[in-house]
């Protein structure tokens, strides 16, 4: 019988915290500003499925940003990430911010390249 | 006179006076014609002959007009043979007269328009008469001079009719409440007064009711005319307010002409400003535009953007379960299957015995058959080991997993959705930017003190034209109401027309007549107050004259309604005279009556002696046949009341002619030869003269005029 896999805290760089941050909905925000999302967390689960669905995984460097466990929960995702955590010995939490931060990364490139976000569809 | 009454054919009789003496007389039996004559005398004046007028139970019933023709049962005016026997009937009567007037001719005749006429409608009348040098068969004129000559209301005092002479005696006593003030007033010409006053009377009535209308029309005049002046203020108040208008709209059309010139300086710089404020319109909506597809493309993302993006690796793990799902179902099945067998097995062992349970055949072999099942058992056991070993997860804890992976999987359209709205942002975002980076173009073209400029000027602009157009309306809808203000007066100018109604000339018409209504009420007081004077004067010098008591009477006493009364010397009045003596106060009143109308005319009398005792008709003729009488006078006696032979005796020298009115069958003589040697046939209805062989029908009733030898 395996032991059950933790969960571990999810956080995020402070460089990429700032970049998903820029692409939240402020009230005082340009028209024009590429926001489409309404909240940190809402960005940042994003982020994490693009890392997770292009199996792309990075460490944070630096001082990182936590995500607000009970608005991020680990455990919703426990049946994709166990089997994974178990094999790296790590937590859930841990797997979570590195697909987090390396799907941040490939955001940030297609939107700085004017490409839609969109275009990660494909 | 022909045809009339029982006067068949042409009859003449000539009133000659010979200006000396004035009576004429005709006897005759009744139905002879003496009224007949005297109804051919007024027929021919007057066109009509009408019956007695009678009192009866207090009312005085006036006569009714004798018809012409008519049924066996009428009395008729035309000769009865006449009328059933000529082929045309016709009665006609000329009257040759003469007065202080002149001399005139009457002829009326009538002359059937059919074979047998039933009424007097189906005659033709005619009328001529020559009057002094005037002749005219003109009725109407006609009938004029007749009434010049001789007036119609005069008649009843120059025919004097015997038989209603008691009815008049009733009518003037003191008490009776019929009076004869009607007939009195006729000769004193009053009626015709009285016609003048009501003629009179209606003119004022008229005029006031032109009156009434003037002022009526005077007041519609000023309502009118007030309406008028107050239309015209509101039509002046209007103009006025709509000349202010046009001043104003003057004025910011000027001043908006100069908003124009300024910009036209400007021209280059207003091209930049108008293109300026059309990007910045265009820029306002796209914003608007954009801020909606930002708002979709939100709403797309959330909570859908993650499941499409998860999607992409998380499918792949929930297909994997699905296939661990159909395996675990198979092993499953494996699992239980080997169970079953290996419990059938187990069983048969126990119960075996030496015949087969397939084939029910006695097995050769038992030993062999019994090792070979428990063999078999021990293999299906061991598959069944490894079968449990090789399985990871359970179908319970599969079906838990993949209802846990399927949360993550996104709606089958979101895709689409997310891609389309981020097309549709990206394309809006390009739309603002590419606007933006216009609007910054022309800025940087655009001077910022040309740029106020002009935005001032624009917003002058802007507010004047507002105006402007608030007042162009404000001037329409003043304007709209002139129209139907100018129609209004156009209607009250023709209603007041050129001229003020002016009652000035019916107010002085109506204070004239008023005056000389009163006048003539005043005069006619008067003069029917004279008049009764004098007719008072005149009847009792009559009746003084005819009275056979003058030593007891004193004459006659007449009150303000013409009733007479008998006054008696002693002053005090007769309190009951007898019947003649009241005849002969009637006869007095009538006399008078004839002398103060001043007409000379005949009189006729008919039946004068009928309520008159024999003293009394003796008085009678002396006083009306006497020499210095101004008038004829005629009197129709019947054989009772005035003997032929007696009158002729006692009064021959004051008459001029006298005629007696027979019917054939009353002549004992001869018609020819007078000859007394008749004989009658009763029997034949026959008369025939034995001297001169003359015969003659004697049941004809055609009256002969014979004159008396005086």
């Amino acid at each position: 019988m395996n032991d059950e896999v933790g969960l571990g805290s999810v956080g995020i760089s402070e460089e990429n915290h700032i970049f998903l941050s820029n692409l939240v909905q402020d009230s005082e925000g340009d028209i024009t500003e590429n926001k489409p999302f309404t909240s940190i967390v809402e960005a940042f689960r994003f982020a994490f499925t693009i890392g997770y669905a292009n199996n792309k995984k990075k460490n944070k460097k630096g001082p990182g940003k936590t995500i607000a466990p009970r608005q991020f929960i680990v455990n919703d995702y426990r049946d994709i990430l166990e089997e994974e955590a178990r094999e790296e010995k790590t937590t859930l939490g841990h797997i979570v911010s590195q697909y987090a931060e390396a799907g941040a990364d490939i955001l940030a490139e297609k939107i700085d390249s004017g490409q839609l976000i969109s275009i990660l569809f494909e | 006179m022909k045809d009339i009454g029982p006067f068949r054919g042409t009859k003449v009789i000539a009133f000659e006076d010979d200006g000396k003496k004035n009576g004429y007389a005709f006897f005759g039996a009744n139905g002879r014609g003496k009224t007949s004559i005297y109804n051919a005398m007024k027929w021919c004046l007057w066109g009509e002959v009408k019956t007695r007028v009678r009192a009866s139970r207090g009312s005085k019933i006036s006569g009714r007009r004798r018809p012409i023709v008519g049924n066996s049962d009428e009395n008729i005016l035309m000769n009865r043979e006449a009328y059933e026997n000529d082929k045309i009937q016709s009665m006609s009567v000329i009257i040759l007269a003469e007065n202080d007037n002149g001399e005139i001719q009457i002829t009326r005749e009538v002359v059937s328009k059919t074979t047998l006429p039933r009424s007097d409608d189906e005659l033709r009348e005619e009328l001529t008469v020559v009057f002094g040098d005037e002749s005219t068969s003109d009725k109407s004129r006609a009938q004029e001079l007749i009434e010049k000559f001789f007036p119609r209301e005069l008649q009843q005092f120059f025919f004097i009719d015997g038989e209603a002479l008691e009815e008049y005696t009733e009518m003037m006593e003191k008490d009776s409440t019929l009076g004869l003030k009607e007939e009195i007033e006729s000769v004193l010409r009053i009626p015709s007064m009285t016609r003048g006053i009501k003629n009179l009377e209606n003119i004022r009535k008229k005029t006031k009711a032109s009156i009434a209308i003037a002022k009526n029309n005077s007041k519609n005049f000023s309502q009118h005319e007030n309406d008028l002046i107050s239309k015209n203020k509101e039509l002046a108040s209007l103009n006025q307010e709509i000349t202010s208008l046009d001043v104003r709209i003057d004025g910011i059309k000027s001043k908006i002409a100069t908003i124009h010139e300024q910009m036209e300086e400007n021209k280059e710089m207003l091209i930049l400003f108008r293109q300026m404020e059309e990007y910045e319109t265009q820029l306002s909506s796209a914003e608007v535009q954009l801020k909606r597809s930002s708002e979709q493309r939100v709403d797309s993302f959330k909570d859908k953007a993650w499941k499409v993006m998860i999607w992409k690796r998380v499918r792949a793990i929930y297909d994997e379960c699905e296939s661990q799902v159909d395996a675990a179902n198979s092993v499953d099945f494996q699992i239980k299957n080997l169970n079953i067998q290996i419990k059938k097995s187990e069983k048969e062992i126990g119960e075996m015995n030496d015949i087969c349970s397939y084939c029910d055949q006695k097995i050769p072999d038992l030993e062999k058959y019994i090792q070979k099942k428990k063999d078999d058992i021990k293999n299906n056991k061991i598959r069944l080991k490894k079968i449990q070993e090789e399985s990871v997860l359970s179908i319970d804890e599969l079906k838990m997993k993949i209802g846990k992976i399927i949360a993550m999987k996104p709606g089958r359209t979101d895709e689409e959705r997310i891609g389309k709205s981020e097309e549709y942002w990206k394309s809006d975002i390009r739309k603002v930017k590419n606007l933006k980076e216009k609007i910054e173009k022309l800025q940087g073209k655009i001077t910022s003190e040309s740029k106020d400029l002009m935005g001032e000027l624009g917003k002058d602009l802007g507010i004047k034209e507002a105006n402007l157009r608030k007042l162009q309306i404000d001037k329409e809808n003043l304007s709209s109401k002139c129209p139907s203000i100018i129609n209004e007066i156009k209607k009250l100018e023709l209603k007041l027309g050129n001229n003020k109604p002016d009652s000035s000339s019916e107010f002085n018409m109506d204070m004239i007549i008023g005056k000389l209504i009163v006048t003539m009420k005043d005069t006619m007081e008067n003069y029917r107050e004279q008049a009764r004077s004098l007719v008072e004067e005149n009847a009792s010098e009559v009746f003084m004259q005819v009275t056979n008591a003058p030593a007891t009477f004193a004459g006659i006493k007449l009150d303000k309604e013409f009733r007479a009364q008998i006054l008696l010397k002693s002053g005090r009045i007769a309190t009951a005279p007898s019947s003649g003596m009241k005849s002969m106060m009637t006869i007095s009143i009538i006399d008078a009556l004839r002398r103060v109308s001043t007409l000379n005319a005949p009189i006729f009398f008919d039946t004068p002696g009928r309520s008159l005792d024999e003293p009394h008709k003796i008085a009678q003729l002396n006083y009306f046949w006497r020499l210095d009488h101004d008038s004829q006078f005629l009197i129709f006696a019947h054989s009772g009341e005035y003997k032929i032979d007696t009158t002729i005796n006692e009064f021959g020298d004051r008459i001029v002619s006298a005629w007696e009115l027979t019917f054939p069958g009353d002549h004992k003589k001869c018609l020819k030869c007078n000859s007394e040697n008749i004989m009658h046939s009763k029997k034949q209805n026959r008369a025939n003269c034995l001297e001169c062989e003359y015969n003659w029908d004697t049941s004809e009733e055609n009256t002969i005029i014979t004159e008396i030898k005086i």
